[in-house]
């Protein structure tokens, strides 16, 4: 051992170490996960930068903790520049030496300093949970092949896209039959505390299982200020239900500094334009934005920006636009990939026109809006159709729905008024009567229990069976237990046209006729 | 920042500027600033001048040139070796921590050609 240690010790005395040059800055003063930075003058906004403690220490004492701690450049002033630190905020302190980080063009030398926020990206990660840094948190060990990808990019322009005209079912009827969501739309889930907002962006993901594997979308779930024992349960479900197979979770939970959970959808973002930049599909969601705005406010309010409306920074509406419109449906030249965002947004007592709901309302391509008072009333999902909209429309639709759905919205619509009329009026005709029964059917088929998505089939022929008449011989209550048998009977004896209709996306006349006969017999039964 | 603290700050930039003058002499610079603030009725800034300019000495005392070495023995080879670096530092400062060769900070950049570096990115590097 002795001899050992001599050995290492004429070692040491021999080394010749390479001169490295950095430009680096002090730490002035530190507190609320902010540091004022003396010097570094040639800093650009969102660089990174590297709080390093083996500075001033001995080598001893550095080894114990040699993990450096990143910080994220955001305000540049006169005579500094203030970081929010990423990491552990008690191992930064006053007169700490902080460097920039050299820019690396793959395996070349450095070329300059100036390195933007990045996170690992790769095939690995599917499966996986991360942090907002790309850092594994689920404990199954290190992700390799990954490669480095600036969390802040910009969109693609106008040029380089394509229309939406690819659907992107959730499984969820009421939505894919009156609020259908295209590959590389944004649609916005928004609605109270407890409405079902998270079931909504959680079946779209559990429904992917049913797509092919060569056109299902790789989905990415955003977690912001989110519960860490919700979270985990989230994950379980998906890994129960073998969703876990096609996707990531990222989570930056309440515990989290608000630097991670103000860009934690970023990161969700960068992971699926990886995919859509390689010609393939990607979903994200986003649960929930409200939590990110909050965690940008304090952000902004600790690095002294002014404060406005309600308080939050004057580039608050900047902070989700920029994200959004990394959405897209790309061009053929491009590769055709598409990334699709689910943003969700808390509400406070309904209020839709609050600052940050018409903020995001006004970005995305159409919302879909839950009722508190739906959700009470037994309405699951609890969607308000009235003020629920998708913008891309049809275009997002299979033939097939588009066959069956296309006079719901309308019909709900006029049910809707001749049901607030029928609290007044004494005597009704027999027309308004059936109406109204119509109106109650149609609200019981569309009613789903969570975690229980149909495959587009499944709910095309559920909707012409609602939407010409095969339901009408059942009470209006009784309707949602009589659409379940007709699933359970669709899946005994209707295998093939529902093969046929997912084959061929359409309900020619054929398959028509075929639904028809099928459904006679099922009302046969069913009425007797 | 509040009216009171921006005329500190201009006040103490101003001192700085007359006291890097040459031929300034700080009894001089001292009792006209009491003259003149007196005059102003403004002596009751005193205490915040100071604090800026204690300030800025804290600031500045970072960006002052900094040239290290490990050993006593090395301290005119380092010197020679920064020169040869373009660094151009007053003085020496003998840092065992550093265990064999020297680094320099000089206007914001560091250059380091220390064992205690080296070994620390071996570390890190076989630790990852």
């Amino acid at each position: 051992m002795e001899s050992l240690i001599k050995r290492i010790e004429k070692e040491i005395a021999a080394l010749e170490p390479l001169a490295i040059v950095d430009q680096v800055g002090t730490v002035r003063a530190v507190g609320d996960a902010i540091a004022e930075i003396d010097g570094l003058e040639n800093a650009v906004l969102n660089e990174m930068v590297l709080f390093d403690p083996t500075f001033d220490r001995t080598l001893e004492e550095a080894l114990r903790d040699p993990s450096p701690v990143y910080g994220l450049v955001l305000n540049l002033e006169e005579d500094g520049v203030r970081a929010v630190i990423l990491g552990d905020t008690a191992k930064v302190y006053e007169s700490m030496l902080v460097r920039r980080l050299p820019v690396t063009l793959g395996a070349a030398a450095p070329a300059g300093f100036g390195r933007l926020l990045s996170i690992p990206v790769g095939e690995a990660m599917i499966g996986r949970v991360v942090n907002t840094l790309g850092e594994v948190v689920d404990g199954k060990g290190p992700i390799d092949g990954t490669i480095a990808r600036p969390i802040e990019r910009a969109a693609y322009g106008v040029i380089d896209r394509a229309p939406v005209d690819t659907p992107l079912h959730t499984g969820i009827k009421a939505v894919d039959a009156m609020i259908p969501i295209g590959r590389g739309q944004r649609e916005l889930i928004i609605g109270d505390r407890g409405t079902g907002k998270t079931t909504i962006a959680i079946d779209t993901i559990l429904n992917q299982k049913s797509e092919p594997e060569a056109t299902r979308p790789i989905c990415i779930y955003v977690a912001i200020g989110q519960k860490e024992s919700k979270t985990a349960k989230l994950v379980a479900e998906l890994a129960e239900k073998g969703a876990m197979d096609y996707t990531i979770v990222v989570t930056a939970p309440a515990s989290a500094p608000a630097a991670l959970q103000f860009l934690a959808p970023f990161t969700g973002a960068t992971i699926g334009e990886y995919f859509m930049d390689q010609g393939k599909d990607a979903l994200v969601v986003f649960d929930d934005l409200s939590k990110q705005a909050v965690a940008y406010r304090q952000l902004s309010l600790l690095l002294r920006r002014p404060p406005g409306r309600e308080a939050y920074p004057g580039d608050i509406f900047y902070l989700h636009s920029r994200l959004l419109e990394r959405s897209a449906k790309l061009s053929k030249e491009k590769g055709g990939g598409s990334l699709t965002a689910l943003p969700i947004i808390e509400t406070q007592e309904g209020d839709v026109s609050a600052y940050i709901p018409t903020n995001v309302i006004s970005i995305t391509d159409g919302q879909i809006f839950l009722q508190t008072d739906l959700f009470n009333k037994g309405m699951r999902p609890a969607i308000d159709v009235g003020i629920s909209v998708s913008r891309v429309g049809s275009a997002a639709q299979t033939k097939a729905m588009k066959k069956v759905s296309g006079k719901i919205k309308l019909e709900l619509a006029q049910f809707r008024e001749l049901e607030a009329f029928m609290q007044f009026a004494s005597d009704l005709d027999a027309d308004t009567k059936t109406q109204i029964d119509a109106g109650r059917r149609m609200t019981e088929v569309l009613k789903q229990r969570n975690g229980a998505p149909l495959p587009f089939e499944m709910e095309a022929a559920v909707m012409f069976a609602a939407t010409n008449g095969y339901f009408d011989h059942v009470a209006p209550e009784a309707a949602s237990g009589a659409e379940a048998k007709l699933q359970d009977f669709l899946l005994r004896e209707g295998q093939d046209v529902l093969a046929v209709i997912r084959e061929s996306k359409t309900i020619s006349e054929e398959i028509e006729q075929k639904l028809r006969t099928a459904f006679d017999v099922f009302r046969a039964r069913t009425a007797s | 920042m509040s009216t009171t603290q921006q005329l500190s700050r201009q006040y103490a930039a101003a001192l700085m500027r007359l006291g890097a003058l040459p031929g300034a002499n700080e009894a001089t610079l001292t009792k006209r600033l009491i003259t003149h603030l007196r005059a102003k009725g403004r002596l009751g800034l005193l205490p915040s001048i100071v604090r800026a300019l204690k300030k800025h000495a804290a600031q500045t005392a970072h960006t002052r040139p900094l040239l290290e070495t490990a050993r006593v023995e090395d301290r005119q080879e380092t010197m020679r070796a920064a020169a040869q670096a373009g660094l151009s530092t007053p003085d020496v400062v003998v840092n065992e921590t550093l265990i064999r060769g020297w680094r320099a900070q000089v206007a914001g950049v560091l250059v380091d050609r220390s064992a205690k570096r080296a070994l620390t990115e071996l570390y890190q590097n076989l630790t990852r």
